[in-house]
């Protein structure tokens, strides 16, 4: 029987990060890289859950549909495929199968 | 002692040997230079400058040499020399005054590590600071030299010095570098205007320098703290107008304008953060200096935050 | 010859140096020059004695400080995202010179100034780990024709390659000296040897024995002595560093003899003991004294190197140095390629420099 390996996503190893915020804008500095982001609030709730602890995509997507009650779980689910992938190429996050 | 206290012939003798050495804000700068063009200029633009002993610690040497090899003989040069090495291509010797300001620039910008530098002008009034990063062309320095001029002190006009203990903002003091237009524009706005021998066809355009009102070099040592992040941009025919800006845009757009954000690392990120925490950001549109001084003045009446 | 003011600092080197105001200016721009500032921050540090140093030359040395931490995250980083481009790589992939001290955790990386990350694979493997490298962004700028061949045919490494977005610079060899050199050695020689890196699965560095010889025949063959200082302050703290290793100095005999590479191991000892004392045990000695060219030879290159290695710096210089480098610089490249490639390729970059935005025909 064939098994599907399941992406986990976590913050890079490497990485070392600083946060600043102001109302609801987020600044993220990696201090290895020395790359300065400017994040949306849903990048950075992501990134921030991803620092804590590594996740697949669906606990990041429940995480974040109590924290947004209003929003549409489809929609939601399509926004965190795309974060995940910013958050990838931008250097901050790795892909590991499990 | 100021330059100006040096009869002329005792600093052409001191350029063309052991050096010429002055106080430029916290810096202490060895000039050294044969160039005649640079003595004339350097004679108007530096004269309230503190001269320094020769037995301080200078921390940069900068020689302005005339070019070597086959080219002197057919047009004379000016070449920038650090420690013994050529750092820019040559230049024609009639840019050797600007030289001497790029290369100033560079030895700070290269080797300044105990600030935050940012590549912006800063002004201030009662303490508080405006800094003014922007690309080339954007007429910062235009405004700023208007600015400085109707009731502003000039911290600097390209490099800001950022303590990287507390953000407060040391001025640096040297003369505002002036292109094309913006030359003409500030002759009509400051009459009294000094500027150095106008120098054509740099990479720049056409170069002069605008001498720093003495009364601001007086206050030299006087730190400022920042209190507005402003990026001008001269617009034609526009009114002036300023529009609140995001800080963490604004913090980026400063770290992109620095020369050593990258440098500093994890300092680097602290300092800028706690100046974009004390400060508004704005862009901010212009085309009348007059317009633009009136929206500064109602700025510096706004009661400091809390 | 007398040493300079940067050298003595590390000829007593637990002794406070008194310098006046005008001393540290000159030994600041010797540091600079050498690039050898962070080196003597880290070393004032080390030993506590910066509140010794007067406000000025202490406020550079503390910006010296800061450049070089900045640049060891730099490094860390840029290992990190090769060594996952290198990840389905058949390799070994060695790390050279300051990336393989600092990942290794060695004493000599601490205050250095970086520049690029010199990577070495086996012959075979170059085109492939070129490939893999520009997949993740690392690309060759060099267009013209002459220096790829240059590079591929006659030296031991590729053209630079620059990441696309950090501008941090590769330099792949598939040795530690050109095919063309007279001492020239086998990659695969010092790939049987390699040692693994910690945490970093695929990444190697040279065993002990072949990392000093590599600083040894890299600083008397590349040319470039303005550095040369700080090669044989490298090479010291590696001789200090393996040391206590009980089999390391007849190895590094046994090695040096079996990759002919024993006249670089000459010189370079006999420069450390000229500045700071021989570090070889005694009943070696003669061992090293055979390894070296003949009387005539000796006494020239100790001259020339002696000169050329002081700092590229003014204050340093002599009447004869400006001859000594050009004549080692001249000897670097016919020792790297032969005499009749030698002219038209010092000629060709004679032009280049004067010239540089000529397109080549």
């Amino acid at each position: 029987m064939a098994v599907v390996a399941t992406p986990f996503y976590r913050l890079r190893t490497v990485c070392r990060l600083h946060w600043k915020s102001w109302n609801d804008e987020y600044v993220v500095f990696d201090e290895t890289s020395g790359q300065t982001h400017q994040l949306s609030s849903v990048h950075a709730f992501v990134l921030h859950l991803l620092t804590e602890n590594p996740h697949t995509q669906s606990p990041l997507v429940s995480a974040l549909l109590l924290a947004i009650p209003s929003a549409d779980a489809f929609t939601l689910t399509e926004q965190v495929q795309s974060v995940l992938r910013e958050l990838e190429s931008s250097g901050l996050v790795d892909v590991v199968l499990s | 002692m100021i330059l100006a206290d040096l009869s002329h012939a005792v600093m052409r003798q001191r350029l063309c040997g052991t050096g010429l050495v002055l106080k430029i804000g916290p810096f202490a700068f060895r000039i050294i230079s044969p160039i005649p063009s640079l003595h004339a200029d350097l004679a108007v633009l530096y004269a309230d400058y503190p001269l320094l002993s020769d037995d301080q610690f200078v921390d940069f040497t900068v020689t302005i040499a005339s070019g070597t090899g086959w080219h002197r003989w057919f047009h004379r040069q000016a070449v920038f020399c650090f420690d013994g090495s050529d750092i820019f291509v040559p230049l024609p010797q009639d840019h050797a005054f600007p030289l001497l300001e790029w290369a100033m620039n560079w030895c700070i910008s290269m080797h300044a590590h105990q600030y935050l530098l940012l590549h912006s002008a800063v002004i201030e009034r009662n303490g508080c600071a405006v800094i003014m990063p922007a690309p080339p062309g954007s007429g910062k320095s235009t405004l700023c030299a208007g600015l400085v001029h109707r009731g502003w002190r000039l911290l600097s006009d390209e490099l800001a010095l950022i303590s990287l203990t507390d953000a407060s903002i040391s001025p640096l003091g040297r003369p505002i570098s002036l292109k094309n237009q913006s030359v003409d524009v500030i002759r009509n706005y400051v009459p009294k205007a000094v500027l150095s021998k106008l120098v054509r066809e740099t990479s720049k355009g056409s170069v002069s320098l605008l001498k720093v009102p003495t009364e601001h070099l007086r206050r030299i040592d006087e730190v400022a703290r920042p209190r507005w992040v402003i990026f001008p941009k001269y617009v034609a025919q526009s009114s002036a107008q300023l529009t609140p800006r995001s800080k963490a845009n604004s913090m980026l757009e400063l770290g992109r304008n620095s020369f050593n954000y990258m440098v500093l690392g994890h300092t680097g990120f602290n300092v800028l953060s706690q100046v974009i925490d004390a400060c508004d950001c704005y862009d901010f549109e212009y085309s009348q200096l007059d317009d633009a001084v009136a929206v500064f003045d109602a700025l510096a009446k706004q009661k400091v935050r809390a | 010859m007398s040493s300079t003011l940067l050298e003595r600092v590390w000829v007593a080197p637990d002794t406070l140096p008194t310098l006046t105001l005008k001393e540290w200016e000159l030994v600041l721009g010797q540091a600079r020059q050498a690039r050898l500032i962070a080196r003597l921050a880290t070393h004032f540090l080390d030993r506590g004695w910066m509140s010794d140093v007067p406000d000025g030359p202490r406020r550079h040395l503390a910006s010296a400080l800061r450049l070089a931490e900045r640049q060891q995250h730099e490094v860390r980083w840029e290992v990190d995202c090769l060594c996952r481009a290198l990840r389905p790589i058949e390799g070994p992939v060695v790390l050279l010179k300051g990336a393989a001290y600092l990942m290794a955790d060695f004493s000599t990386a601490r205050g250095r100034l970086f520049a690029d990350i010199d990577l070495m694979v086996p012959k075979p493997q170059i085109d492939a780990v070129e490939g893999a490298l520009f997949a993740a962004g690392w690309i060759c700028d060099e267009q013209d024709a002459y220096n790829q061949r240059y590079y591929r045919e006659w030296m031991h490494e590729i053209p630079p390659l620059r990441h696309v977005q950090r501008n941090s610079y590769i330099d792949l060899h598939h040795t530690i000296t050109p095919p063309t050199s007279r001492f020239h050695v086998d990659g695969a020689f010092l790939c049987s040897r390699v040692q693994p890196l910690n945490g970093y699965p695929g990444l190697f560095v040279l065993a002990p024995a072949d990392m000093v010889l590599h600083s040894a025949v890299h600083l008397f063959q590349e040319g470039e002595f303005g550095h040369g200082l700080r090669d044989l302050l490298d090479l010291q703290d590696l001789l200090k560093q393996f040391s206590w290793q009980p089999k390391f100095w007849p190895s590094l005999l046994e090695r040096a003899q079996e990759l002919d590479l024993g006249i670089p191991l000459y010189h370079a000892i006999f420069h450390i003991t000229r500045l700071w004392g021989n570090p070889v045990p005694e009943p070696l000695r003669t061992g090293i004294e055979a390894m070296g060219p003949s009387t005539l030879a000796r006494l020239l290159m100790a001259w020339m190197l002696g000169l050329a290695l002081k700092p590229d710096h003014p204050s340093c210089d002599t009447r004869w140095t400006g001859l000594a480098r050009w004549m080692l610089y001249v000897r670097s490249h016919a020792l790297r390629m032969p005499m009749r490639l030698v002219v038209p390729h010092l000629l060709r970059k004679a032009w280049m420099q004067r010239f540089p935005e000529t397109k080549s025909t």
